[in-house]
């Protein structure tokens, strides 16, 4: 269970964003996607999500193409959380994790006590639940961050997209929420894809890494077996020293200038 | 909200009774019931000639007027939310300057080829006319982009008012006419003016209200929405063609008025949120009863009727400016 990514190609205009990528990718586990800016990374995570359509080939959820999904299936199976959250009108916190739950809520109805039960919840999860009451064009853009992590975990889907959901975070709500991230993935049979900027916490905190370069996945596998200087240096340009750090309990990377 | 809408028929009935021949509110209420309800006993022991004012000449006007401040505010609320701008108003996509070339036209050409509906046709024609046009240069990069919207309807608006320029240029005895034209009046409306523009500006509400919901989260930009289950592509282009229309035929029945589909919208949403389920309704009820209030004072105060569109423009946008830079202080305040 889980995608079933076979042969896809994506295109802006003429230039080609994704170049004839297959890979399955599975439930239980957390994945770190890495690669450098423009490698399409963020269109991968839009064609898994259906947000856009792979000009070839088929991307698969539990056997099923995403074609054959309405938006509305598609929402109760996968959440995203957008790198970039602009909001141009003063929605409260907790409006907007609310709409988490639409998917799940009919058209007219009211929220029901157990979507506002879990809406609280996840609140707390987030570090949101304190400032639940304030705009969201008021915020900081952490704090809107965390929101819209919020809204994801509202929307409680066996698969979780995030396109570098830490890039505002301070360090404490980041390794709060990759805990969090990696529990589900853990405990609750749940996908995590992540696109990560910085390869030491995706290291420590993903269960298989997949480099990508140019469109094109170089190189995939348990993070023990493909994190290391060659991998580096053939998808970032990099030259780098790779080492097992017993506190982190996984593999590091260090650069020098 | 029910407050506003007695509110509404309040203020309906009130100014029914003023103007040349002032009326007084139990009388006019007398005189609706009796025609609606055909009982015309009860209307016996007043001047022959009120039933007729208000009937054939005050209602048409009153109502049309209700009909379009509604209509213009909620397609306001509709291009805010979609556009992701709250800048935008009904005409950001060019709707009015398609209209106004459109009706300057066929005042220009003195086509009467469909009798007194020459004009509001032509300006419908015109508004649904680029309406195509700017959607067609926008989607041609394959997506419909709030960004591309916006510029193309900013670039087609342009053009439009080059064009109208060029009519007032060689036009001469109908200059005035089509002047007063492009700056809007309820004068001398008809119950067949009543019946289309209060049949659409329901039909479009229905559309909004059904997907208000939907367009909180396109509000939100395309990718949250996609994300969480709306149909962005289908669901913009439905909304956008439905206010456009309602925009189209509000503006054919009364020329352009400025302001009541940017002011409403900002003024309600300081009341309601942005929840667009409580924002439609809560908008369509004040755009009618603000526009209804601003064209009573155009016919009934005023010792000379000024164009309605002037009027708004002229009082709507100081109060904007007032209102907005109130919020600021007051954000300023609690940061």
């Amino acid at each position: 269970m889980g995608f079933e990514v076979k042969n896809i190609s994506f295109f802006y205009g003429k230039k080609k964003i994704i170049d004839n990528l297959s890979i399955r990718l599975e439930r239980g586990r957390f994945y770190g996607i890495l690669g450098p800016n423009g490698s399409g990374k963020s269109t991968f995570l839009d064609l898994l999500s259906s947000h856009r359509q792979p000009a070839t080939g088929g991307v698969f959820l539990n056997g099923r193409d995403l074609a054959f999904y309405s938006r509305k299936q598609l929402a109760k199976e996968i959440a995203v959380v957008p790198q970039n959250f602009h909001i141009n009108f003063p929605y409260t916190v907790a409006d907007i994790v609310m709409m988490g739950r639409y998917p799940y809520i009919p058209r007219f109805a009211r929220p029901a006590a157990a979507d506002l039960a879990l809406m609280e919840k996840v609140m707390h999860q987030a570090e949101a639940f304190e400032f639940r009451h304030r705009f969201i064009t008021e915020l900081s853009g952490g704090e809107r961050q965390r929101v819209v992590f919020a809204r994801a975990l509202a929307q409680d889907t066996p698969v979780l997209l995030l396109d570098e959901a830490t890039s505002n975070l301070d360090i404490r709500h980041t390794m709060a929420l990759m805990n969090q991230v990696s529990e589900k993935s853990k405990h609750c049979d749940g996908l995590v894809i992540a696109v990560f900027q910085d390869i030491n916490l995706a290291s420590v905190f993903c269960d298989e890494l997949v480099f990508f370069r140019n469109g094109a996945i170089v190189d995939h596998g348990r993070k023990d077996e493909v994190l290391n200087p060659d991998t580096i240096r053939t998808v970032f340009e990099v030259e780098s020293h790779v080492e097992f750090e017993p506190f982190s309990n996984a593999r590091q990377v260090i650069f020098r200038r | 909200m029910l407050f506003l809408g007695f509110f509404l028929c309040a203020v309906i009935i009130y100014t029914s009774g003023l103007g040349y021949v002032p009326i007084s509110f139990g009388n006019v209420f007398k005189i609706i019931y009796a025609s609606l309800f055909d009982h015309a006993a009860i209307v016996d022991h007043v001047d022959r000639l009120w039933p007729t004012i208000i009937m054939d000449v005050r209602l048409p006007r009153i109502l049309t007027a209700a009909a379009v401040g509604g209509g213009l505010a909620v397609s306001g609320v509709i291009f805010q939310g979609l556009l992701l701008n709250p800048l935008a108003d009904p005409y950001t996509l060019g709707v009015s300057a398609g209209a106004a070339f459109g009706a300057s036209l066929a005042i220009l050409l003195n086509i009467s080829l469909i009798g007194t509906f020459s004009v509001p046709i032509f300006a419908f024609l015109g508004a649904v006319a680029t309406l195509l046009l700017v959607t067609y240069l926008s989607a041609s990069s394959g997506r419909l982009s709030s960004n591309n919207l916006i510029l193309s309807g900013i670039i087609v608006a342009a053009i439009l008012a080059a064009g109208i320029s060029f009519i007032k240029y060689i036009a001469d005895e109908q200059v005035a006419v089509i002047i007063f034209w492009l700056m809007g009046s309820f004068a001398s409306k008809t119950w067949t003016d009543v019946a289309l523009t209060v049949m659409v500006v329901c039909l479009g509400f229905l559309v909004f209200i059904y997907f208000a919901r939907d367009l909180n989260l396109l509000s939100l930009g395309n990718r949250t929405a996609s994300s969480l289950g709306v149909g962005t592509q289908r669901t913009t282009l439905l909304l956008l063609v439905t206010a456009s229309m309602v925009t189209a035929v509000c503006v054919s029945v009364s020329g352009i008025i400025g302001f009541v589909g940017l002011l409403v919208p900002h003024m309600m949403r300081f009341v309601t949120g942005p929840d667009h389920r409580k924002l439609l309704p809560v908008s369509l009820l004040a755009g009618a009863i603000l526009l209804l209030v601003a064209d009573t004072v155009t016919r009934a105060v005023l010792p000379e009727e000024i164009p309605i569109g002037v009027l708004t423009a002229l009082i709507g946008g100081p109060f904007f400016c007032y209102i907005f830079r109130k919020r600021q202080a007051g954000r300023e305040q609690s940061l």
